[in-house]
């Protein structure tokens, strides 16, 4: 007999000893096929229902993610099915008697290796094949076999059988340093995951201990996350690309070849031990303990109201101990064992304290530090500005963050970056004792004189480091404006600003003052065409690029501008100041007057006023003095006197479209007028707030009551 | 021949093969005897592949066992605790056998189920301890190897079924080149089987040596004698291993020539005095007894 046929008969007997593995598989598959059968049967009805190009295309689309590397189920099936495959195939490992029987067989122990390793890998292969081979003649029969669908197929079976390998080989190489099956499972889970909680540990240690640091990226440490099957799995399931696919084949590869490496110097008496490596013991017990320590300490801290540095150290230690403990429990399957090596638990101790005390007392001062300039190129900001315009996807319905936009798109850089210098130069790492909290009329709190910023350093080698700060905006307001005042700034603060927003939105609605929609005419309500919008965006732009930080905390907003599109599902919003000109020009030229709200029949004006206090030293907003609160509620129905008000009413929410804003705006503060108008039969109301300019004691005078 | 040379086996700082070198010849029964942890199994699983010698080599006609496809088919092992495929009948085993021993006698080994009543179609999982015993060790002869290990193997076997399988091995001795090596601490069942024994405790060879001569020289006599206390006198010019004494009855164990044994206690001129045969257990005893070894734990 050669040693090729006797290879294949050792491997049709493997199978045989192990069929409840690929019959498993079958019924997985099969019933996988049954689902999908279903699924198309589903899909082919609508389809034969009516079909425009649209849905057809949708339909398309539903079907490949069925196949293709996003179907959920078909990862899961990989996953699982390489953790028992791995775990079975290499389970005599752990057993003395199975070892015994095996390793005094006349077989090589590497031949032994493969013909489980090929039996594992065909086990899930075959049945995905034949899976995947079905469907195509399933999705053909249905009438919906083409190209990109067998692309997809073709992709998702190559894709997930890679997902496969990369567990199944993780798996293995779990078997071979242990000797027990439970513990290689743990060693699994943790094999999975650990280079990507290493990554996070500094991070996550900077963003609780220190107030400026969020997001920080680790450099070149971030590279280990490559070495976690875990975050392979779930970047190739979110966002594969060539280069990690070519990445996770190494990778795949290269865990086989350490997995057979260790298979050979693996002791046949290691069977039934934890750990298969007697000196492997105490560097996985210390890398189990360290991380988990570190993480459960700062966990623990966090559980204490504000943040406990004593309950911090106490949950490290106390976790430390137990981890430990129950690691060499684990390790030696003897209770006794527990506290064997003490010194070893106390180097790690004293490993932690130290590395959680370098945080919590900033020796190294890096939480009051920044980059330098000459080793940053750009500096990103999220300025507090306009905080309650939105950020869109633009080609759909999805929101985008506000700081991820700005962080990603509002630059300083080259000279303009003395001005980003210039105001990091006023920050502070905590909120400052001025802030005073207080509660406005509606019952919220809200700080008004420190604003946060959010910063993003791009250093010269390419890093990104994200920072918090504060400032106290008395301080800081000039180099604030300056920076807002700056061309490259402000095109990545105000997205209206990309050119790709003018074929973005398919029409747009106005809002006035009143708070009400506005109305082309009686027959047109509200509706502009998408040629219309793109010429408006066009327009805003020029009054958005010249808007300052002057006009924008001197102005209140007049009008509301929601652009949208009913296909994509973006949509927009931004204000219209009095000195956007062009824009107001633009509209009135199309039929809308953002001062038309004054024509309505006004019934009545009532103005209410709430108790106030000045919000921080140097408020200097016009208030109503207490002495005068007895005069209210006022109450004005002579329309002449209503209309005379009008050029000191603002819409309530426009004038509170910024934090520091509303502390700018000058406007009487804690006191509302409603105007309440004649509908036809009905009547509406509407809010506003009253410029400070307005005297006040003339409608007190002249109120009803 | 299997040469085992200055081999050394530690687990986890435990000794438990300590510079053991050794000799086994074929064509005779060896038995590998040994007090508790002497180290039998472990020499037998470092002889047959499963473990590999911390020190020393292990040779069969000069060739090494471990990782050795082609000398491990003359070696078939049967561990104390015997392993088969879950669900698997003597069929299934046979079917898997065959694969690695290309001299594996499939019709020798039907042949030899029927014999002893084994179904080849029953799952193993259901045979009692002592047919799952048979099994193996048919298993082990129809393999078509030159050595059988085996490691406590005729534990649970009733005594018929003993002396049956004694006399397989003795026919296939006689048939072709076949050597038993038997580990046990079951020195009755093996006195009747084994040419050659080697003794083993705590770690080390005692002795290796052909029964017979084992037995040829070493010696029990039994006398009586009134009068003196000749044990000191025994000792000056005998290699006495353990001397008795009740009241006037001697019963002396001494290594040496039969002859010369008794004319040194004929001298004494003693009421009676003759020689007693010797058990494979009194030898056994003898031997560790020299050595220290607490006889009274020792139940056979």
């Amino acid at each position: 007999m050669t040693s090729k046929t006797s290879f294949f008969k050792s491997l049709r007997e493997d199978v045989r000893h192990r069929i409840w593995v690929p019959a498993l598989a079958c019924v997985v598959f099969l019933l996988g096929l049954i689902f999908s059968t279903l699924t198309v049967q589903d899909l082919s009805f609508q389809a034969a229902n009516g079909m425009d190009s649209y849905l057809a295309a949708r339909l398309v689309n539903q079907i490949t993610c069925m196949y293709d590397h996003q179907n959920f189920l078909l990862t899961i099936v990989a996953v699982t099915g390489a953790i028992i495959c791995g775990m079975q195939g290499f389970s005599y490992l752990t057993s003395k008697c199975q070892l015994d029987f095996y390793h005094s067989l006349p077989l090589k122990r590497e031949k032994f290796f493969l013909i489980r390793w090929c039996n594992g890998v065909l086990f899930y292969a075959v049945p995905a094949f034949v899976f995947s081979v079905l469907s195509c003649i399933m999705l053909a029969a249905f009438g919906f076999f083409s190209a990109p669908v067998l692309f997809s197929v073709v992709t998702g079976f190559l894709h997930n059988l890679l997902i496969f390998l990369l567990v199944y080989h993780s798996a293995i190489l779990a078997c071979m340093v242990t000797g027990n099956i439970l513990v290689s499972l743990g060693l699994l889970g943790i094999m999975c995951i650990y280079t990507f909680t290493i990554t996070k540990l500094v991070p996550t240690f900077m963003s609780v201990y220190y107030d400026t640091y969020a997001n920080f990226s680790s450099g070149l440490a971030e590279y280990l996350n490559y070495l976690a099957p875990g975050w392979l799995i779930v970047n190739l399931f979110n966002a594969p690309t060539v280069g990690l696919y070519v990445f996770t084949i190494i990778f795949v590869a290269a865990l086989l070849a350490v997995s057979v490496l260790v298979y050979r110097i693996r002791s046949s008496e290691a069977a039934g031990k934890a750990i298969a490596f007697s000196r492997l013991r105490s560097v996985l017990r210390i890398l189990i303990v360290i991380p988990v320590a570190l993480y459960i300490g700062l966990a623990f801290g966090q559980l204490a109201p504000g943040f406990s540095a004593f309950w911090s150290i106490f949950g490290l230690l106390v976790f430390l101990v137990l981890t430990h403990a129950i690691l060499e429990v684990i390790f030696d399957f003897d209770i006794h064992s527990a506290f064997h090596h003490r010194k070893e638990m106390l180097a790690c101790a004293v490993f932690c304290v130290a590395f959680t005390s370098v945080f919590l007392t900033d020796v190294l001062k890096l939480d009051e530090q920044i980059p330098s300039q000459h080793s940053v190129k750009a500096v990103y900001m999220d300025l507090p500005i306009d905080n309650d315009m939105s950020y869109s996807a633009l080609k759909s319905a999805n929101y985008v963050a506000l700081t991820s936009y700005r962080e990603e798109h509002a630059f300083l850089a080259g000279d303009d970056l003395d001005k980003a210098y210039d105001l990091l130069a006023y920050r502070s790492a905590i909120a400052q004792p001025q802030a005073e909290e207080i509660t406005d009329d509606r019952g919220e709190e809200s700080y008004y004189n420190v604003v946060n910023l959010n910063v993003r350093f791009v250093k010269n080698n390419g890093q990104s480091e994200y920072r918090h700060f504060q400032f106290v905006l008395e301080d800081a307001e000039a180099a604030l404006g300056a920076v807002y005042n700056t061309a490259t700034y402000k095109q990545g603060h105000y997205q209206i600003l990309d050119s790709a927003c003018k074929d973005a939105f398919s029409g747009m609605t106005i809002t006035d003052s009143a708070d009400s929609m506005m109305v082309r005419s009686t027959t047109h309500t509200n509706l502009f065409t998408a040629k219309e919008t793109s010429e408006f965006i066009n327009v805003l732009q020029k009054d958005v690029s010249a808007f300052t930080y002057e006009q924008l905390t001197s102005e209140i907003p007049i009008a509301r501008v929601d652009f949208s599109n009913e296909k994509t599902g973006a949509n927009m919003q931004y204000y219209i100041y009095p000195s956007y000109t062009e824009s107001i020009a633009w509209m009135k030229g199309k039929g809308i007057d953002f001062d038309s709200w004054k024509q309505r029949e006004a019934i009545s004006l009532y103005i209410t006023k709430n108790q106030y206090e000045p919000v921080y030293e140097g408020d200097t907003a016009a208030s109503i003095d207490n002495e005068s609160a007895g005069s209210y509620p006022v109450v004005i129905t002579d329309s002449k006197v209503i209309a005379s008000i009008y050029p000191y009413l603002h819409n309530e929410y426009f004038a509170e479209r910024t934090q520091f804003a509303q502390a700018h705006a000058a406007i009487h503060k804690g006191v509302t007028a409603t105007i309440t108008w004649k509908e036809g039969d009905d009547q509406t109301e509407s809010y506003f707030v009253i410029d400070s300019a307005c005297d006040l004691s003339t409608y007190i005078a002249a109120s009803d009551e | 021949m299997i040469q085992i040379d200055h081999v050394s086996k530690c687990f986890d700082g435990i000794t438990a093969v300590n510079d053991l070198s050794l000799t086994i010849e074929e064509g005779k029964v060896f038995g590998l005897l040994g007090t508790n942890g002497a180290g039998k199994s472990t020499l037998l699983r470092m002889i047959c592949g499963v473990f590999r010698p911390d020190k020393g080599s292990i040779l069969s006609d000069n060739r090494p066992i471990y990782e050795n496809p082609e000398v491990k088919q003359e070696i078939f092992y049967i561990s104390d605790d015997a392993y088969y495929f879950s669900n698997a009948s003597a069929e299934d085993m046979i079917r898997f056998y065959q694969l690695s021993y290309p001299d594996f006698q499939t019709e020798r080994i039907y042949e030899l189920l029927d014999k002893f009543s084994l179904d080849k179609k029953r799952r193993i999982s259901t045979f009692s301890k002592g047919m799952k015993k048979q099994l193996s060790l048919l298993l082990g002869i129809c393999s078509g190897a030159k050595w059988l290990f085996c490691d406590e193997s005729f534990d649970g076997l009733d005594p018929v079924m003993r002396q049956a399988i004694k006399s397989l091995f003795a026919q296939e001795m006689c048939d072709r080149d076949f050597t038993p090596v038997i580990a046990s601490h079951n020195l009755r069942e093996l006195e009747d089987i084994c040419d050659h024994v080697g003794l083993l405790h705590q770690g080390g060879i005692l002795l290796s040596r052909d029964l017979e001569d084992l037995k040829s020289n070493l010696h029990k006599v039994q006398l009586a004698l009134e009068g003196e206390d000749i044990s000191d006198y025994l000792r000056q010019r005998l290699e006495i291993m353990n001397i008795e004494k009740r009241g006037s009855l001697y019963t002396v164990t001494a290594k040496g020539d039969l002859d010369i044994i008794l004319t040194v206690i004929r001298a004494k001129e003693p009421v009676f005095c003759e020689s007693l045969p010797l058990s494979l257990e009194e030898i056994f005893i003898s031997e560790t007894g020299v050595h220290g070894y607490d006889i009274k734990n020792l139940i056979l």
